[in-house]
């Protein structure tokens, strides 16, 4: 299936010359998912009591290209349903194959902070409706700037160590308004070594977060005329040094597949709390049908030392503290579902996940269906 | 079956050419120019002489030459899985958009057999007789199906839908039965053309179906879709009559002939929304000449304030076996009332080039 678009591609862009002819293989994946909560009020993920197919469908396109002399390139465009179907290059990147084991990409990549990172649009790749939220929760997952792969085996394992060095600018959502954000200095990496059934892996990430949140101006603004900048610091985004540290282990033998994977992330003198999380997932492989249970956790801890410095009569107090507190966090979700393989390429995914607050008790239950292909 | 392997392709090396699925790329254009010859406006809204050529992208022509309004390109990709399993995708770009590109399909495929196949994803709502090929400019006689009977403001759903087809001695009987919702959270033809805050257009518990029936020269289609609207104008709920939801009801019927170098379309369509209908119809003639086909159209929109219509003059010139020049002329009568004036009386004129590869 290697089409030779770049017959049109060169003359949509006008490039004369016919020196430089490379095949062009085409691929992609789509998902179409359909979802609705169980309880007339409860929402969770964006569905509601109504059902709706817009939420997490997807349909991607990807093309790649081996130049020769070791250079390839390769893009995804993306068009998902949350985004009302624009078109984004999601990737778009030049590979150089240094060797056998070494590998330099350069270009918008993705960021590899979990174990489904390079997949995480592609829902094939994994038996779940969607990867856990609560892990999976940074908000931003690529960047423009290179990444070094290095593959080694030893044995039976294998090596995969994969460094990076980028930066990202785009929206990020603070306290439910998009906020023109800017992570620089992204560096970092992960490291997995595995075998036939067993995977291991590290991922350690740190960045300058610079985050304009609109919403939050007239509060510093506030902090700053009261005396209380030092507050104001400690708040904002301001070119904060945040971490990201992860850690996975998956298991696939006898048709038992486990996963897990821990995340803690942290932005330094800034509202956000300190946000652990952690997912844990069982399921067994009967053929084309595998069903599976999860069980996830939020734990963040709001950091209740920023607004210490004010006197609890100002009234800023309250404002400032109920912002901090919001942050915190404890949250477990419970998912059953099941995985149906009805075609070599495509399966069908069912799935129920319930939510709980620890904190106000209050359970969000969602059913998804839909189908995952890739071609 | 390990996944992991066979979507390792996706992976962080995803040059290996894994041959999964057969996809087919095919794609149209339309290149198209005009402008208002002469037109009224509407002085109320401080509105200057206008065309609104197509409704619902806000595409409209002024004074000036524009070459934005009607232009598009769009590439479908085809998918086919094997095993009756297909995924199709359609990236257009419109001028009227500034030629952002977006996926107006995304949707999955499943043969059933040789009668029945299920989709699931996002479609065009297949409300009137050219709304599943309404980009698709080289598909029919027109520069545009006529703006004044395609106007609704959401045009695509998320959902899913049975397709059958079968032939009844001479007749193909056709059709489609789907359900879904759509979401716009900025609808454009609200919030930019009809007012001036953002308008989040929800159209859902959507359930409607198409009959198509074929024979020869006679091709006969019946349409009926219900939907809930829901609306928030600045983030606000939009109550009508009290209420927070109201339902709407299209039906319409359309009758196209293709007999001995005459064509003959009509289309008549009834939107019944809170009590209050809003009808349309098209009635187009053309006779085929060689490569030519000169054609008259009349389209009418009528509804209790809602008044307008549009009479055409124009011809297509196949000048090649997969792209068409056209040229038309509009001459636009706006007979709304209380305010609900669209653009004022106007005459202008579009000519351009559609074609598909």
């Amino acid at each position: 299936m290697k089409k030779t678009l770049i017959g049109l591609l060169v003359a949509t862009a006008g490039i004369a010359s016919h020196t430089a002819w490379a095949e062009v293989n085409i691929n992609g994946f789509a998902s179409v998912k359909g979802g609705l909560t169980t309880g007339k009020d409860d929402t969770l993920y964006g569905y509601t009591n109504d059902i709706e197919f817009k939420q997490e469908s997807l349909f991607a396109v990807q093309l790649s290209s081996d130049l020769g002399e070791k250079l390839s390139v390769t893009a995804q465009l993306m068009a998902k349903g949350a985004d009302d179907y624009d078109a984004k290059f999601a990737w778009a990147f030049l590979s150089y194959q240094v060797n056998d084991d070494l590998r330099l990409n350069a270009g918008r990549l993705r960021i590899p902070f979990y174990k489904y990172s390079d997949y995480l649009d592609v829902g094939y790749a994994y038996d779940w409706a969607r990867t856990p939220r609560a892990v999976y929760d940074v908000q931003f997952d690529q960047m423009d700037g290179l990444s070094l792969y290095y593959s080694k085996n030893f044995g039976d394992m294998t090596s995969n160590l994969q460094l990076v060095y980028g930066a990202f600018e785009g929206d990020i959502q603070i306290s439910g308004a998009m906020s023109k954000s800017k992570v620089q200095d992204i560096t970092g990496g992960s490291w997995e070594l595995s075998n036939d059934w067993l995977s291991a892996r590290v991922a350690y990430f740190m960045a300058d977060v610079t985050i304009n949140a609109t919403a939050f101006t007239p509060l510093l603004n506030a902090l700053n005329t009261f005396g209380f900048a030092t507050v104001a610091q400690e708040l904002d985004f301001n070119e904060d040094q945040g971490t990201f540290i992860g850690f996975g282990l998956s298991y696939d033998r006898d048709n038992w597949i486990a996963v897990t994977e821990y995340t803690k992330v942290k932005v330094k003198n800034s509202y956000m709390a300190d946000r652990d999380a952690y997912f844990v997932s069982v399921g067994h492989r009967f053929d084309t049908i595998t069903p599976y249970v999860s069980f996830e956790k939020d734990d963040d801890t709001s950091k209740s030392a920023i607004y210490k410095p004010i006197p609890p009569q100002v009234p800023l107090f309250a404002t400032v503290a109920g912002v901090v507190e919001s942050q915190s966090a404890d949250r477990d979700t419970w998912s059953v579902g099941m995985r149906y393989d009805f075609h070599a390429s495509a399966a069908f995914k069912l799935q129920l996940s319930s939510a709980k607050d620890n904190y106000t008790a209050q359970k969000d239950r969602l059913l998804t269906m839909g189908v995952d292909l890739v071609f | 079956m390990k996944t992991s392997l066979i979507v390792a392709t996706f992976a962080t090396s995803m040059i290996a050419g894994s041959a999964v699925a057969e996809v087919d790329i095919s794609g149209f254009a339309s290149v198209a120019g005009g402008k208002v010859l002469s037109g009224e406006g509407v002085p109320e809204f401080g509105l200057g002489p206008t065309f609104l050529a197509n409704y619902p992208i806000v595409g409209f022509y002024e004074e000036d030459w524009s070459f934005k309004p009607d232009s598009k390109y769009g590439l479908q990709i085809s998918a086919d899985l094997t095993e009756g399993l297909t995924a199709t995708a359609q990236l257009v770009g419109r001028g009227a958009d500034d030629f952002n590109a977006e996926f107006e399909w995304a949707y999955l495929s499943y043969a059933v057999n040789e009668h029945w196949t299920l989709q699931a994803g996002k479609k065009r709502l297949p409300l009137y007789y050219y709304s599943d090929f309404f980009d698709v400019s080289y598909a029919y006689l027109w520069i545009r199906p006529a703006a004044d009977n395609y106007t609704w403001q959401i045009f695509n759903y998320n959902g899913v839908n049975a397709q059958f087809n079968y032939q009844v001695s001479d007749w193909t009987v056709s059709g489609n039965i789907y359900t879904g919702r759509e979401d716009d959270s900025e609808n454009k033809l609200l919030s930019d053309f009809f007012g001036s805050q953002p308008i989040r257009e929800i159209w859902k518990n959507i359930v409607g179906g198409v009959l198509s029936l074929n024979r020869d020269w006679l091709d006969l289609r019946f349409t009926y879709m219900t939907y809930q609207n829901e609306r928030y104008r600045n983030g606000v709920r939009v109550l009508w009559d009290g209420a927070d939801t109201r339902r709407g009801k299209f039906a319409g019927i359309s009758a196209n002939i293709d007999y001995n170098n005459w064509v003959v379309l009509t289309e008549l369509n009834r939107l019944t929304l809170n009590g209050g209908d809003f009808d349309t119809y098209l009635v187009s003639g053309g006779y085929r000449i060689g490569q030519w086909t000169p054609y008259v159209s009349f389209a009418d929109f009528d509804s209790e304030a809602e008044m307008h219509s549009t009479t055409s003059l124009g011809a297509r010139w196949d000048f090649h076996s997969s792209a068409a020049f056209k040229v038309q002329f509009d001459d636009v009568t706006d007979d709304g009332i209380n305010g609900q004036m669209v653009a004022g009386d106007s005459k202008a004129i579009t000519f351009g080039i559609d074609l598909v590869f």
